[in-house]
């Protein structure tokens, strides 16, 4: 039979025996199984041909003259602990058994073994390899990214604190005359804005840590997203005024019954407002539509802004990405808004998606599982 | 009045930029500032400074280090000052590789820059190759 998987064939495996007869059945056995085989009759050529062929698996012979199998399974662990080790032993005892395990074998095999035998043993040495392997991976990639993210972050509280130090050291410098009292009135603004800009990187950071936590989530009340909605609307309306934009709001009238952490929700429509109404145009318009079907509750944020390009529609949810272009140039903002947002989202069961058309606009679209309450009083937490 | 030398100033902050304009123009250098790599390439050719300075992290966290590259492998070098504050020592980061080294820049200096020594380093820089401001 030819090998289930593609990956399979791939897969070098190793067989060290001093025994013809074995080497040779299981030779057959694993090739069978769609490996490639290499086999050596000492523990010396073993050795040798396991630490240039780096195979997946190698099966051992525990008795053999010269290194004897248990060295030479502590060998091959000490070159890399990865390589599964399958011990064939005429003698098998508990004993036997527990130094071969001792020396970093992964099981063994009693002498004389049927095919399926061996069958059994290899695959799940390799399934168990293979897992080791991935999470292996996964964890190099988390501390990759775990640096990166640490490299971003000094780096986005190091720009302001650069800027506020250079505008310091340079006024020092500065010839006195008209020109440095008018300079310094004007730096010291932009030496308050920049220190703002430093809380709020610092206040959105925790946020998000806490949104991560699952702090910030933590409480699962009904919520009516409605008056939610409409009262975050007039809030805003001053903010939104002051930069021209116009603000409608569409919310159903019976409500939009929601089950989450209220101010989580109120922080999540407020970000995604907010946002809406910095980047949008001069005489601009922020429409918020929300309604629930097939048992979801679907919160609309539409602007008529510059809109997100192509390229950063899906890096707008990472953290510190900022869309860069003429209209967002002037915008301050820490990059961390849009991150809180979807971790909510998420927190609560939901999901964000984002739809945008350069020169037109962005709607965002926040989809969160409707509540609805048990009608029967004796039937508990039976949310269809 | 003439300027000592023209400086352009490649830095996506435009606080950071505001106060070395200042700076230099009140030494009398001329100062044109770009916001991105890309704008600061196409003022290159432009502008023709005496002089590149030019932070790091921009759009990508390596976009000053493809600037520099562009600029010692274009047809008229230009000396080029990198002014950033990524941690890592500059030296020990050219001397990686091959690549590396083709786009080492003329002078480093970390961010903050001290005043005195980013005017030092300026004049040093641009004595190099003649003819000497002022």
């Amino acid at each position: 039979m030819i090998s289930e998987d593609g990956v399979r064939d791939q897969e070098t495996v190793v067989v060290i025996d001093d025994d013809y007869a074995m080497r040779l059945s299981c030779h057959q056995i694993l090739a069978k199984m769609g490996f490639r085989v290499e086999e050596f009759e000492d523990g010396a050529r073993g050795l040798e041909g396991v630490s240039r062929l780096k195979p997946s698996l190698v099966v051992v012979d525990l008795k053999m003259p010269g290194i004897g199998g248990l060295e030479v399974v502590a060998r091959i662990h000490k070159l890399d602990p990865e390589i599964i080790t399958v011990v064939i032993t005429g003698f098998a005892t508990i004993g036997t058994a527990v130094d071969a395990m001792k020396s970093g074998a992964y099981d063994f095999v009693p002498k004389p073994f049927s095919p399926d035998e061996l069958r059994v043993i290899v695959n799940r040495g390799l399934e168990r390899r293979r897992l080791r392997l991935d999470s292996k991976r996964h964890e190099q990639e988390r501390e990759l990214m775990r640096r990166r993210f640490v490299t971003f972050v000094s780096h986005q509280l190091r720009t302001p604190l650069v800027a506020v130090h250079q505008y310091l050291d340079v006024l020092k410098h500065l010839p006195e005359g008209p020109d440095a009292v008018e300079k310094r009135a004007e730096w010291m603004e932009r030496c308050l804005v920049r220190t703002d800009e430093m809380q709020q990187l610092i206040k959105d950071w925790l946020t998000l840590a806490e949104v991560e936590g699952g702090a910030l989530t933590r409480e699962r009340v009904a919520v009516d997203a409605a008056p939610l909605l409409s009262g975050l609307v007039d809030r805003l309306s001053t903010m939104a005024a002051e930069a021209g934009v116009t603000m409608t709001c569409q919310v159903p009238e019976d409500g939009l019954p929601l089950l989450g952490d209220a101010a989580a929700l109120s922080m999540l429509f407020e970000n995604l407002l907010v946002n809406a109404i910095k980047y949008n145009r001069a005489e601009g318009r922020v429409a918020v539509t929300a309604e629930g079907r097939d048992g979801e509750a679907v919160v609309s944020v539409a602007d008529t802004g510059i809109g997100i390009p192509e390229e950063y529609r899906d890096a707008v949810f990472d953290e510190f990405v900022r869309v860069k272009g003429e209209g967002a140039k002037k915008t301050t903002g820490t990059g961390l808004g849009l991150p809180i947002c979807k971790r909510i989202a998420g927190e609560l069961g939901g999901v964000i998606e984002l739809e945008s058309h350069v020169g037109v606009g962005t709607t965002f679209r926040v989809r969160l599982p409707l509540h609805r309450p048990v009608q029967t009083a004796a039937t508990a937490g039976g949310d269809a | 009045m003439a300027v000592a030398a023209t400086v352009l100033l490649i830095d996506d902050d435009e606080d950071f930029c505001a106060s070395i304009r200042s700076l230099l123009e009140a030494e009398g250098y001329g100062v044109v500032t770009a916001a991105s790599g890309k704008e600061g390439l196409r003022k290159l050719a432009e502008v023709h400074p005496d002089v590149v300075l030019l932070d790091v992290m921009m759009e990508s966290t390596t976009e000053g280090y493809a600037v520099s590259g562009a600029i010692k492998v274009g047809a008229v070098p230009v000396p080029v000052i990198m002014i950033s504050s990524v941690e890592y020592g500059p030296a020990e980061l050219f001397a990686r590789s091959e690549e590396m080294e083709m786009i080492r820049p003329d002078a480093y200096l970390t961010k903050p820059v001290d005043v005195a020594k980013f005017l030092d380093t300026l004049k040093v820089v641009l004595a190099r190759r003649a003819p000497v401001p002022k």
